[in-house]
């Protein structure tokens, strides 16, 4: 379970749940918060995530609020959800390691001229 | 529940949506999932908040992602359903019957249209071996829609060798393209109707209907399931292709100008044989699949012999009513006969414990 690399809304979503347990909407605007804004998840995408996150064992309920007349249910990450979330995030960063290294000698084609052929004229 | 809050057309329109999910599903998530889309929809400005409980929708990404999570937890069970991956005894039999039901429906088809090919090479005189067709017998060339023919018959043998060889997909496509030139055909059959000419309608528009459910049926092949014994179906194949293309060039050389001999006659004798061997062998009858396929199949046959009778009554010209109606009839009697003792019997073992997964 830890090895296999989970999708970016279920990453997030457990990432959401690192510091503290948190309701539905709680977990959308979390992983609003830490994917700056990439990441805005649907109602139907979270709950679609967290049913199988919960199956897997990665999340689970926490506790049960009433909060304005309406149910509000809280989750919480599992000792198997933190193993999972440390094993994507290291092959997530290693695999950042291998592109950073490759930029490093990769050249932009117009960056491979000799110097000062790509000058401006005007800059002589 | 009176501290329950107040339900707001927003919470109504959003709960419909919601519908679209399997109720065990919903039994679990939806109060969760409402409260959240509330949550996420909801505004400090009283007048913006009063407004959207009463004139707002759920945005239409939201209805998306609800409605792609409805396939995502429906495909399984429907999966299942059709015999698939963790289906119930239930599901294996009718997944079961349906692939069996597909796989008849495919030869059939294809077995025809190796007969066609057959039947025109020889009206072009390319069998040289066969007594030639008689000259008062020889027609016109054929037209653009019989042409048509050619590569939906192709298509239904590809469909046929690919069942066979166990590539589902690619035989659902093959199948799918072939119905194609049978709906033009049968579009072009409707305009001759309405104007005067007397094509058999009732029955074409029938088995048009019939054969796209062949190719919805084949979904009910799966990774899990085994491919078909390839020696006794391509013997079908053949012994069929030879009935067709057989019955039909003694029936030219008989120089029968009435068409007795039509698709849903052959395939009604060929059920009630089919049956009748079924029905009096103890082997095959322990089968349950067989026995639903085949009372669904008589079904099917009855109602082909019933419109076209229809299509006979209405279009045909006077001298071939007698003869025609009268035959059509026995055939559909005969169909009757040992369909209805099929359906009990199908009805009957549907009830007894299903095959076990090795028979899948």
């Amino acid at each position: 379970m830890t090895d296999r690399a989970v999708t970016e809304p279920a990453f997030f979503i457990l990432a959401a749940l690192v510091d503290a347990p948190r309701h539905g909407y709680g977990i959308v605007g979390e992983v609003d918060r830490l994917s700056e804004g990439r990441v805005r998840l649907k109602v139907g995408t979270l709950y679609g995530v967290l049913d199988r996150l919960v199956a897997e064992g990665l999340v689970e309920p926490d506790r049960e609020e009433i909060a304005q007349g309406r149910l509000r249910r809280y989750y919480r990450l599992t000792d198997a959800g933190g193993q999972s979330l440390a094993a994507d995030a290291r092959r997530q960063a290693a695999n950042a390691r291998v592109a950073a290294e490759r930029l490093r000698s990769w050249r932009p084609a117009g960056a491979s001229r000799p110097a000062g052929a790509a000058r401006p004229a005007g800059a002589r | 529940m009176s501290d329950r809050a107040p339900v707001s057309q927003l919470e109504r329109r959003y709960r419909a949506v919601l519908r679209v999910l399997p109720a065990a599903y919903r039994a679990a998530w939806e109060e969760d999932m409402v409260a959240t889309f509330l949550a996420s929809v909801h505004t400090d400005d009283p007048e913006a908040a009063d407004f959207a409980a009463d004139y707002g929708r759920p945005g239409w990404t939201e209805v998306a992602s609800v409605l792609a999570l409805a396939v995502r937890l429906r495909v399984p069970g429907l999966r299942a359903r059709l015999g698939g991956p963790g289906a119930p005894p239930s599901g294996l039999l009718v997944g079961g019957t349906i692939r069996l039901v597909v796989l008849i429906a495919v030869l059939a088809n294809a077995a025809d249209a190796l007969a066609r090919f057959v039947s025109q090479l020889w009206v072009a005189g390319r069998v040289p071996w066969l007594p030639g067709l008689p000259a008062e017998l020889v027609q016109a060339p054929p037209g653009l829609w019989q042409q048509l023919s050619v590569p939906a018959g192709v298509g239904w043998i590809a469909a046929y060798v690919a069942l066979l060889l166990g590539y589902w997909r690619a035989a659902q496509v093959v199948a799918a393209l072939a119905v194609l030139p049978e709906a033009a055909r049968l579009l072009a059959n409707t305009a001759d109707l309405l104007s005067g000419a007397s094509p058999y309608l009732l029955t074409n528009w029938f088995f048009l209907l019939l054969n796209p459910a062949v190719v919805l049926g084949m979904a009910a092949f799966h990774r899990d399931t085994p491919v078909p014994r390839r020696r006794p179906w391509l013997l079908a194949f053949a012994a069929g292709a030879l009935l067709v293309w057989g019955v039909g060039y003694l029936s030219v050389l008989a120089r029968d100008r009435t068409g007795l001999v039509d698709w849903p006659g052959l395939t009604s004798v060929v059920l009630v044989v089919a049956a009748g061997i079924h029905l009096a062998s103890r082997r095959t009858r322990r089968d349950p699949r067989r026995a639903v396929a085949l009372a669904f199949l008589a079904v099917v046959v009855f109602v082909a012999r019933v419109m076209s009778l229809l299509d006979y009554a209405l279009f045909a010209a006077p001298f071939q009513h007698l003869p025609l109606l009268a035959l059509g009839g026995a055939e559909a009697v005969a169909v009757l006969a040992v369909g209805l003792p099929l359906v009990v019997l199908a009805a009957r073992q549907v009830r007894l414990p299903a095959p076990t997964p090795a028979e899948r």
